[in-house]
């Protein structure tokens, strides 16, 4: 009885980790994908308007948004690249508990049977 | 597994030299505050003669139109680009040009609008049209008073019949000083509210497809066919016809 209360707190913090690690790989993977998103627009407009092309407005001086604009294309590029690598991990992380937590409930059910 | 840790090192290289970026560029846009720059919006205010007409037309600035105590037109405007100003035989132009124009990291474009101050006069012509902006106009008098939009809303004060009024989905909102004349009304897809005067006499059309009509002041409603509503209010003399095709009437 005692090794199976152990098992469900066990079962019950861990379920809410791996929500809070869901959580925080989709605010990962939507960051990055906004930060493209707004570099893929900002940055070649910014281009534009210092080619004369396009007039772009902004309370950031030409200089400073180029520089800016420009991070945010690598920065959110960057963190597409690692989108891959956190969800496999997430994943893995995932995986293992869901197998591990079978694990012990089996254990939990057999040693019950046999103190009984 | 190679390509996962060649992701990863792109991750790391990208993400640092982006963020060694965005950092210089703040630096540099905190070096240019400093310095005393405000930023590329502009915000101006321009005096011209009273004309005999009144023409503004703008792509996405809200426009607000109204008297005050002034002997000469004040046009104060804040906006991306410089409004075009054009005088030419008692007529005073105002218009928009932003094409190819694109605002980025800027907030204070969000307070864009030009407040237009006029002189008592009944003018010659006043119109006021834009295309995503507002229009505001409080109780302007001219011989021929037009207001057009395309998505923007527009809040009419103390307009009467002679007043043109048109507007693809943008919502309107119009309170009538007098009404003694045929008066038509396009809304499109936008809602359209009207305070009539009391001791008003009105014969209403309202022509729609899946709009409705909504009002406290009509004792009988008829239904020519689905959506369509005639109503006699009052004796009849004049007529208030309202085009929408999704578009709600409210009469109050």
């Amino acid at each position: 009885m005692r090794y199976r209360s152990f098992f469900r707190v066990w079962y019950f913090f861990g379920c809410v980790g791996l929500v809070m690690l869901f959580i925080v790989t989709a605010c990962y993977v939507f960051t990055a994908l906004g930060l493209l998103a707004l570099g893929v627009v900002a940055f070649p407009s910014v281009m534009l308007g210092r080619l004369g092309i396009l007039t772009v407005t902004s309370d950031i001086q030409s200089g400073a948004l180029l520089l800016i604009s420009a991070g945010v294309l690598l920065l959110g590029a960057g963190m597409s690249f690692g989108a891959i690598p956190v969800c496999r991990s997430a994943y893995g992380v995932l995986s293992r508990f869901v197998k591990r937590a079978a694990v012990r409930r089996e254990r939990a059910y057999n040693e019950e049977d046999t103190t009984s | 597994m190679k390509r996962i840790r060649l992701l990863k090192i792109l991750c790391v290289v990208f993400c640092t030299v982006g963020a060694v970026l965005i950092g210089a560029g703040i630096f540099m846009q905190y070096r240019a505050s400093q310095n005393g720059y405000a930023g590329s919006v502009i915000s101006e205010t321009a005096e011209f003669e009273t004309p005999r007409e009144l023409v503004v037309i703008t792509t996405s600035m809200p426009v607000t139109a109204e008297y005050g105590d002034t002997d000469r037109v004040i046009v104060s405007y804040t906006g991306s680009l410089p409004l075009i100003f054009t005088e030419d035989k008692g007529m005073l132009r105002i218009t928009q040009n932003d094409t190819f124009t694109m605002t980025l990291f800027s907030p204070k474009t969000a307070e864009s609008g030009i407040h237009i101050t006029l002189p008592h006069k009944v003018y010659e012509r006043i119109s006021l049209s834009s295309s995503s902006g507002s229009v505001t106009s409080d109780c302007l008098m001219a011989d021929t008073l037009e207001f057009s939009t395309k998505s923007g809303d527009m809040r009419l004060l103390g307009i009467d019949e002679r007043a043109s009024v048109r507007t693809e989905s943008g919502n309107v909102y119009a309170e009538f000083s007098s009404f003694s004349s045929d008066m038509t009304v396009y809304a499109g897809a936008g809602d359209v509210t009207l305070l009539m005067p009391d001791e008003l006499s009105l014969y209403l059309e309202f022509f729609t497809e899946s709009g409705t009509f909504t009002s406290e002041r009509f004792d009988e409603t008829y239904y020519h066919e689905y959506g369509d509503a005639a109503v006699i209010y009052n004796g009849a003399k004049h007529k208030l016809r309202v085009n929408t095709s999704s578009g709600d009437l409210y009469i109050y």
